[in-house]
């Protein structure tokens, strides 16, 4: 049996966790630069507020109803996250995270007798230890361990736990679930398979093989699969190394000049050559871009990218800020209103496997340069030390983080007054 | 037991166990063969994924725990009569002693010249006060 253990409003929960007043109140916690609620407390989506609305949008009922606006902080939620992979991690033989307030769990082979008693220990166990309440679906497989969990969490009587392993209740489970509710199956197959009479995920299972493949790709058929019991996607299905790693954010106020724009492409290339170093890996090739504001009618939606190979292959600080500024020149044009911006670091790969040739000099990593800088940054901080050209905390672009909370676990200076 | 900081060539510090010793040429010392771990006081903590640091503030748990005294807080202790807590009351955090009179559980600080809390169903346990650190020589 899968089991899927989802923390409840996650970045809602670890704000609880620090001010208890905020208990029993609607609360929102808003993107990057303010602007999307991209957490609420179920009192605030009893309101309307909808997962991803623009602040702008709700001004008008936050008011009315006071509800509390924070401002995210992903220090305090990435500490509070590993917390709770740290306890159900020892709580299980296999666990794969698969996000940061999702963990699966392969339960095969375990001999517990109630897996349902099994799951609820846990579940207060990780609230008492951690403080955040949680969901746990188990089944059969991964989708259908979602499946149990999203139930769990609208059921009043499964009380955030709930177990499918007969058929009957997985019948019925199947049935109360639409078919745009199930783990991968996104809107616009939702719409297509609506179109075809499929509401609810036991129609989508029941659908023969061939007719998946047509309406759906090759992954709908193994989440159909996995809809009847098959287990098709592995529990770890994250690839240790990572693709691509991407720095942007939204800023609270356009930018207009080229030198700011490249300072500000530098702050990010640092953020993304230390992912790099941390992973131990280098890339090939660079992606620059900046966007329009895509919420204002009045002015032009643009997107514009620049890409630039990166030649040695290297996770030097310097020698990308050096890109930078060699190449913004064919990304920037006059009269540019840039509102969110970013890099992109692709082709990475291990110092080792890049391939070598008489011309291409070796790639260049992890200089000691590098790594005094990221034990410094270790010691006092993100941002403490800073190459060149990179910003040192330009206020007015990233402002708007009016409420954010203190790193309270994070930092020595921020952690919680108690009298 | 000293720990010699020596000077690495980028100019970064680097603490080296018992270089004094390996700086003279020729003489091995006696304690090569002996020497152990560093004593580190992250040991004492039970829990780590259930243990949060916090500030004291105010005299309510005087003269056993000052203004500014640092706690180790640990969420997977149970808590105990006797033991020091960090509750949830009326709203705000509160540090105080868990004494139970009866059915009644109180919170009770050290420090008589404050109130005496009743906890009631919306009070919390949030955990235990494992350690206190305190520093005598600011």
């Amino acid at each position: 049996m899968i089991s899927l253990v989802d923390a409840n409003n996650f970045y809602v929960s670890c704000e609880r966790l620090f001010d208890p007043t905020l208990r029993g109140k609607p609360v929102i916690v808003l993107s990057n630069n303010d602007g999307c609620a991209i957490a609420r407390s179920n009192e605030a989506k009893a309101l309307g507020i909808k997962m991803g609305q623009p602040v702008f949008q709700i001004k008008d009922l936050v008011r009315r109803h006071g509800v509390i606006v924070k401002s995210s902080n992903y220090t305090l939620y990435g500490d509070i996250s590993r917390r709770v992979m740290e306890l159900v991690g020892s709580s299980v033989p296999e666990s794969a995270v698969y996000s940061i307030d999702e963990i699966f769990a392969d339960l095969t082979g375990w001999p517990l007798p109630d897996l349902a008693n099994w799951a609820r220990t846990l579940k207060e166990r990780i609230y008492r230890e951690t403080g955040i309440p949680v969901g746990i679906g188990i089944s059969h497989t991964k989708t259908l361990a979602k499946l149990a969990n999203r139930l769990a969490k609208k059921s009043a009587k499964a009380a955030g736990v709930l177990v499918l392993d007969r058929s009957d209740w997985i019948e019925l489970a199947l049935e109360r679930t639409e078919v745009g509710d199930v783990w991968g199956v996104g809107r616009q197959y939702a719409a297509k398979l609506s179109a075809q009479g499929i509401h609810n995920a036991r129609q989508l299972r029941d659908i023969p093989d061939r007719s998946v493949r047509d309406m759906m790709a090759v992954g709908g058929l193994k989440t159909v699969r996995e809809l009847r019991g098959e287990r098709c996607f592995p529990l770890d299905d994250n690839p240790t190394d990572k693709q691509t790693i991407c720095v942007s954010r939204s800023l609270a106020s356009e930018v207009t000049e080229l030198d700011e724009m490249r300072d500000l492409l530098s702050g990010f290339v640092g953020r993304g050559c230390k992912k790099l170093r941390r992973g131990g890996l280098v890339a090939g090739r660079m992606q620059m871009f900046v966007l329009g504001n895509r919420f204002r009618e009045d002015r032009p939606n643009f997107s514009l990218s620049v890409d630039v190979g990166l030649r040695p292959y290297t996770n030097d600080t310097r020698l990308l800020c050096m890109a930078i500024g060699e190449n913004i020149g064919r990304l920037w044009r006059p009269g540019l209103q840039v509102k969110k911006a970013g890099i992109i670091l692709l082709d990475l790969c291990r110092p080792e496997a890049v391939h070598r040739d008489l011309f291409t000099p070796g790639p260049i990593s992890s200089s000691p340069l590098m790594a005094s800088i990221d034990g410094l940054e270790e010691k006092f901080g993100l941002d403490a030390v800073t190459v060149g050209r990179m910003p040192r905390g330009r206020a007015d672009w990233f402002t708007r983080s009016d409420n954010r909370s203190p790193c309270f676990t994070t930092r020595w200076s921020d952690i919680p007054r108690f009298r | 037991m000293f720990s010699f900081i020596a000077k690495h060539e980028t100019g970064t510090a680097l603490a080296l166990p018992l270089a004094l010793m390996r700086l003279r040429a020729g003489f091995p010392s006696p304690a090569e063969d002996h020497i152990d771990r560093q004593l580190d006081l992250n040991e004492f903590i039970l829990h780590p994924a259930a243990t949060f640091y916090g500030r004291l503030e105010g005299d309510s748990m005087e003269p056993l725990i000052r203004d500014g005294d640092l706690l180790v807080v640990d969420r997977a202790i149970s808590a105990k009569p006797g033991h020091v807590v960090v509750a949830v009351h009326a709203g705000e955090f509160t540090v105080k002693r868990l004494v139970q009179s009866g059915n009644r559980w109180l919170l009770t600080p050290d420090n008589p010249t404050y109130p005496v809390l009743e906890c009631n169903e919306e009070s919390e346990i949030w955990g235990v006060v494992q350690i206190t650190l305190h520093w005598p020589s600011p």
